[in-house]
């Protein structure tokens, strides 16, 4: 090790339009060392590596490599400098082969340009002995491989030559208990080899193991930076804490009726044993991590994603959709993650997007459409959500990113539905509009609907829901309502902090 | 045609809608496909007649439109397939069409039924030949241009090995000659009782009924129409099925206007097809166009055919022109357009 760091930010900020995503973090990496860097959903992790990889160039603050200035134009040139970043969904060439994944955009050639596929062998059967791979990967198609493989794959390729910085995004998310001690090791051997270990995680429980020291990152800002171990209470007090604006959360003290109820919903690989309740005009938020498997559910509940166990009840009666047009039907109504890709039609009018959901009620003889309808119908909508679109006609593409939500949640009630869930209803949407989606929100329930509201933003849930249930892992493992529901409680359900010692969760 | 999406910037202040598609004054009228191939025929037909001063007289107008109800049909079929998106494409419809001929011929040649009986069992087998390409492409997962070769291919022959190199007849009974030969106010019977109806009914499903929009909504996101609750496979299958009856309409139509089925009748009418269609303004990704221009890029093709063909050109040049008339009326289409083709 030297005196100088390997990596040191100083007031680092970053902003997206008029979201700050990062304010003034500083900190320091030495050669050697194991740093894991802490924070929930949102709280500018991804970012802080984006920037360090060579994503986005950062606005304020100085990044130094060493004793140099450190500002790459492209990942290409992070990585040429020695900064590499293995993602956490990785992405590859699966039908090439391992050694052609390795050199992917760096090929090595000889004098004639050809491809000098010798040379490359050796150097990847080196890099993979020092990572005690086996060489005998290399020459298999990099899709045949089982995810921890091509997750080493990708670490080999990242430190093949001149590492300095390894940046890993939270790389035992998928992997399994023996896989994960593996990647340890590797980690432990690239740290001794002298490189700098940025390492991205929820799991407490291995942060011991992996890591030297830790930072937590909260809403952007860089809240603390200590020695592990550390008790696990006091990660959440600094992880949680916020202040959070609690004149608009919701306490739903009248009893209502069961709208929905789940028991033993089950599907593999997805989620398991799933028991829910949601009450006719209440609000319950569904928090988790990416990937607990909250989105699979909702689909599944939706008829789009059918379990392969376990009983629904609408109403009272006996719930099985099959299909999304059942659960329609039926009164379920479900906005999507994705606008872009899931949620509008691009190519057709606001008007259009407001009526797909609706078209079975305004479908006569033939199909043939009642178009007065359709449009009293549209134009409800329009006002109702104070849609910005000068016409019906107005292509929905030429809204803003908040109207066109807007426009997906007037598609939604028009179908007049009992149960609406809302995939990340907020997510990419400017303030104002927030503020008014989330009021819609409360209209709804106020009118006796009822609502499950995915988000992986906490402050979201907090402010608007009677309830907040916790999924991890494909299991839900927390309910929690009046004083449990709080911002600490709820991550220690998601990061599976036991309450009582502070300790890891069994 | 790509149509230039509009992103509203991330400057948009909160509730202001984003500004207007931006476009040149003036241009939003050519901008649509449909004003853009009008004005085309016009100019070609003026072209056309100065070339021949026969092209304008009323005989030959009439006889050029029959050349374009079989090929029409097609068309239609084909712009189905294609706006339903997915890579949606039938390149069997020729096939389809020499196939369900011959499966009419022999009806009416070795089982002796009459040719209108044969005719509706034609449609019937056009559309089980349809179904095929459905079932390929939405339940086995084949991709439309892999799945709809193979049929042309296998249809093709199919129809070969049936009429084993020979073609069949008897289709001159009871009146059956009318459809292809006849004429009603001087307009071919298959133009006005079979081209122009077909058009005006699909062009009004698609407006105006559930399913129409349902196509335009897969065509645009299948994800997204799933999750409205529209049967993607279903619907995409219907109109594999829609684009085999529309063959078997052109073969019941060819048989009656030549009065023999041949194995070879609509050999190459796929990619002619195909190529109409996005003339006509469909986008080749699905969702976007209408079948209107579709009609209008039938009669400009027609036009063109058949001016050439009095002006002593030759076929080999003809279908180089057709090429160069596609690849034209796209690229001028994009520099006068910016905005978008919509439904």
């Amino acid at each position: 090790m030297t005196t100088t760091p390997t990596i040191t930010l100083h007031g680092v900020g970053k902003s997206f339009g008029a979201t700050r995503a990062l304010s003034d973090v500083s900190f320091s990496v030495a050669a050697g060392e194991r740093l894991a860097v802490l924070g929930e959903n949102g709280a500018g992790k991804s970012t802080l590596m984006k920037i360090l990889a060579g994503v986005h160039p950062a606005d304020t603050g100085t990044v130094r490599l060493g004793a140099d200035p450190y500002t790459p134009a492209s990942p290409a040139a992070a990585m040429a400098q020695g900064v590499s970043i293995v993602y956490q969904e990785p992405s590859f060439f699966e039908h090439l082969t391992v050694l052609e994944n390795i050199f992917t955009g760096r090929e090595l050639v000889d004098v004639l340009g050809q491809l000098a596929w010798r040379r490359m062998r050796r150097q990847a059967t080196e890099a993979f002995a020092d990572l005690k791979l086996d060489p005998g990967l290399l020459d298999r198609p990099m899709g045949s491989l089982s995810l921890a493989e091509q997750q080493q794959v990708l670490i080999a390729r990242a430190v093949h030559d001149r590492c300095r910085v390894l940046i890993l995004d939270e790389p035992t998310s998928i992997l399994t208990a023996n896989e994960a001690e593996r990647l340890f090791d590797v980690v432990d051997r690239l740290a001794a080899a002298g490189v700098a270990i940025l390492y991205i995680t929820h799991r407490f429980d291995e942060l011991a193991r992996v890591a030297d020291r830790f930072v937590i990152l909260k809403d952007g800002v860089l809240v603390a930076d200590l020695p592990t171990p550390a008790d696990h209470n006091e990660i959440i007090r600094l992880m949680s804490g916020r202040q959070i604006d609690t004149v608009s959360a919701r306490e739903n003290t009248v009893a209502a009726a069961e709208l929905l109820t789940v028991r033993g919903l089950h599907r593999p690989g997805e989620f398991e044993d799933i028991d829910l309740t949601v009450h006719e005009g209440e609000i319950v938020g569904l928090y988790g991590l990416v990937g607990a498997g909250r989105t699979e559910l909702a689909l599944s509940i939706f008829g789009d994603n059918p379990a392969s166990a376990g009983a629904m009840t609408l109403s009272g009666s006996s719930y099985r959709p099959g299909s999304a047009r059942e659960a329609i039907a039926a009164g379920v109504a479900y906005l999507p993650e994705d606008r872009k890709t899931q949620g509008i039609f691009p190519a057709m009018s606001t008007g259009k997007n407001i009526a797909a959901a609706s078209l079975d009620r305004f479908a006569g003889g033939l199909g043939r459409l009642d178009r007065t309808g359709l449009n009293t119908m549209v134009a409800e909508g329009i006002s109702r959500l104070r849609i910005k679109a000068p016409t019906p006609d107005f292509p929905i593409t030429g809204l803003s990113g908040g109207h066109q939500q807007k426009t997906l949640f007037a598609r939604w009630l028009a179908t007049d539905p009992k149960l609406f869930i809302l995939d990340e209803p907020t997510r990419g949407i400017d303030v104002g509009t927030k503020a008014e989606i989330h009021s819609q929100i409360i209209g709804f329930a106020d009118q006796g609907m009822g609502v499950l509201i995915i988000s992986s933003e906490l402050p979201e849930l907090l402010a608007v829901c009677d309830r907040i249930l916790v999924m991890r892992a494909g299991r839900l493992v927390a309910d929690l309502r009046g004083e449990d529901r709080n911002e600490a409680a709820i991550l220690r359900a998601t990061l599976g902090v036991d309450d009582a010692d502070g300790k890891e969760g069994t | 045609m790509t149509a230039p999406t509009h992103r509203p910037t991330a400057a948009t202040p909160p509730g202001a809608p984003a500004s207007r598609p931006a476009g040149r004054p003036g241009s939003a009228l050519f901008a649509d496909r449909r004003v853009f191939l009008l004005a085309l025929i016009v100019v070609v037909g003026a072209v056309m007649s100065l070339l021949s001063p026969y092209f304008l007289q009323v005989d030959n107008l009439l006889s050029m439109t029959q050349y374009g109800a079989v090929i029409g049909l097609l068309a239609l079929g084909q712009a189905l397939v294609i706006l339903g998106g997915g890579g949606g494409i039938d390149l069997s419809i020729g096939s389809s069409l020499s196939l369900s001929g011959v499966f009419m011929g022999l009806l009416t040649q070795s089982a002796g039924l009459s040719p209108w009986l044969a005719a509706v069992l034609a449609l019937v087998f056009g559309a089980f030949l349809g179904l095929i390409n459905g079932i390929l492409v939405g339940v086995i997962g084949i991709p439309p241009l892999i799945a709809t070769l193979s049929t042309l291919y296998f249809y093709g022959s199919l129809a070969n090995v049936i009429t084993n190199g020979k073609q069949f007849g008897g289709f001159d009974r009871q009146g059956f000659s009318f459809l292809g030969q006849g004429a009603v106010a001087g307009v071919p019977v298959q133009v006005l009782l079979v081209l122009i109806p077909a058009f005006a009914i699909a062009a009004w499903a698609m407006k105006r009924t559930r399913s129409g929009q349902h196509t335009y909504e897969v065509g645009t996101s299948d994800r997204a129409a799933a999750l409205v609750g529209v049967d993607v496979r279903r619907l995409r299958i219907g109109l594999y099925v829609l684009a085999g009856v529309l063959a078997a309409v052109g073969a019941v139509v060819t048989n009656s206007w030549l009065l023999t089925a041949r194995p070879s009748a609509g050999t190459g009418f796929e990619l002619q097809a195909i190529t109409i269609a996005v003339l006509g303004g469909i986008n080749i990704f699905g969702g976007r166009g209408h079948l209107s221009g579709v009609f209008l890029a039938v009669v400009l093709v027609v036009v063109v055919n058949t001016g050439l063909q009095l002006a002593g050109v030759g076929n080999s040049v003809q279908v180089g022109i057709l090429g160069a008339l596609l690849i034209v009326s796209v690229l001028l289409n994009r520099v006068i357009g910016p905005r978008g083709e919509r439904p």
